[in-house]
């Protein structure tokens, strides 16, 4: 009898140390397709109740889009030369998915989005809305994926303050979803409320300029080198429902060659 | 005996769903996450076999983890609630022992003896959860907080379920 309790409790405690690591089966979680399907169907009955605001942030991004067409560009130049670029490569790909569950309440938050490995989505690929940063994509079945909030206590994503090159990472402490921490700022820089924050490009997941959100409020513990700034985030999390699944054609090449710096190390 | 277990099967189902689909997306400002779902292990029957309500304490556990992506926290709370569960039950039993078949419910046992039971069970699966959630002690107090509201949210749903959906017939 109590065997069987210490058992099952062995059991549980497997999965929660097996919960911490990326690239496990997807058995288990929200990826899983009885779990997405039951989502689905959900979210096809309460996104009704979010159309409207859905359609405005969707108009607003058209009409940015819309604004960096050629069409809408008047060309100064009169020459008439047609030029294959061949100095822009794609680095990036973007797979649009909906967003058909989500939590803002826990101390780690998960959100499940209507795309998988079908539709190229992969384990640690970065998600962002036409606001700014949401997660990283943790687990995939088929044709749902299970996203890292930023609202996780163990998301940490590399960002910098917009105007001065500034480094730190972007942690979340619990509590309010609109507003997550800043840390590793040297406190010699000059703050300002409202400065922007957006994603460094240092890690292999997030292109770099992605919007993260703004300086809500910043000071110095005592004794500390460095500022614990407070970010109000420009994405909701909390409404969250459209979002894109940001693809690095080239994220290969740098995590092999950045793990191959490391091993020469040791 | 069957149309029993199907009843159960039915609230299992019926409890994960509400769970899943309600009172997970309750968003009341960060501090209070009720958790109903632990009704079913507090109205199970008393004569129920200790092993048999281990494992659906498992399960039930499981089933809300595998939806909320959180590993195994809600199995182990839930699974230490149906260890605890009979220990309680033993304890508190009147002295000529419960009457075969008897279920824990408040049109049963009377106010003052299920209030306790609950809160009790209630408390420990929400200490165990939000701990094992954050898995660090830095934010006691903040988790301490959680926990105290988050338990009176969901005895508060349970103490209404009782009167809204367990009927007067005594067993």
């Amino acid at each position: 009898m109590f065997f069987v309790f210490l058992f099952l409790e062995l059991v549980c405690f497997s999965l929660i140390v097996n919960n911490n690591t990326f690239h496990r089966g997807s058995a288990l979680s929200s990826s899983n397709r009885l779990v997405g399907n039951i989502y689905n169907l959900n979210n096809g009955i309460t996104e009704y109740f979010k159309l409207k605001s859905i359609n405005n942030e969707l108009a607003v991004e058209n009409a940015v889009l819309r604004s960096l067409l050629n069409e809408s560009k008047y060309i100064s130049s009169s020459r008439k030369l047609s030029v294959t670029d061949s100095v822009s490569r794609q680095h990036y790909t973007y797979v649009p998915a909906k967003v058909v569950n989500n939590t803002t309440d826990r101390r780690s938050n998960y959100l499940t989005i209507n795309r998988g490995i079908l539709q190229g989505v992969a384990p640690e690929m970065a998600v962002i809305s036409s606001n700014g940063i949401v997660g990283i994509v943790k687990d995939v079945s088929k044709n749902f994926a299970s996203v890292i909030s930023v609202l996780h206590k163990n998301s940490s994503i590399s960002a910098k303050l917009a105007e001065t090159e500034y480094i730190g990472s972007l942690i979340w402490k619990g509590g309010d979803p609109k507003v997550a921490q800043l840390m590793d700022i040297p406190n010699h820089v000059q703050l300002v409320e409202g400065m922007l924050i957006e994603t460094s490009g240092f890690s292999s997941m997030f292109p770099s300029g992605i919007n993260i959100g703004t300086v809500r409020s910043f000071d110095v513990e005592q004794g500390d080198n460095f500022y614990s700034i407070e970010v109000d985030l420009l994405t909701d999390m909390s409404s969250v429902s459209m979002v894109y699944v940001v693809n690095n054609l080239m994220r290969l090449e740098q995590t092999e060659l950045e793990k191959q710096a490391q091993t020469d190390d040791e | 005996m069957t149309s029993d277990s199907l009843k159960y099967i039915w609230q299992f189902a019926l409890l994960c769903l509400l769970q899943v689909l309600i009172f997970n997306n309750l968003n009341l400002g960060g501090y209070i996450n009720p958790f109903p779902y632990i009704y079913l292990i507090i109205i199970l029957p008393i004569s129920i076999g200790r092993i048999p309500l281990l494992f659906i304490g498992f399960f039930l556990g499981l089933m809300i983890d595998v939806f909320s992506n959180t590993g195994g926290i809600h199995a182990a709370a839930t699974t230490l609630i149906a260890f605890y569960r009979p220990l309680y039950l033993k304890a508190q039993s009147p002295r000529e022992g419960y009457e075969l078949a008897a279920l824990p419910h408040i049109k049963t046992f009377g106010f003052t003896w299920f209030i306790p039971y609950s809160a009790i069970i209630v408390v420990i699966h929400h200490f165990v959860l939000f701990y094992l959630e954050i898995f660090r002690f830095q934010e006691f107090f903040h988790t301490l907080l959680k926990v105290i509201l988050s338990s009176g949210l969901t005895l508060f749903f349970i103490i209404l379920a009782e009167y809204l959906f367990v009927s007067n017939k005594r067993r």
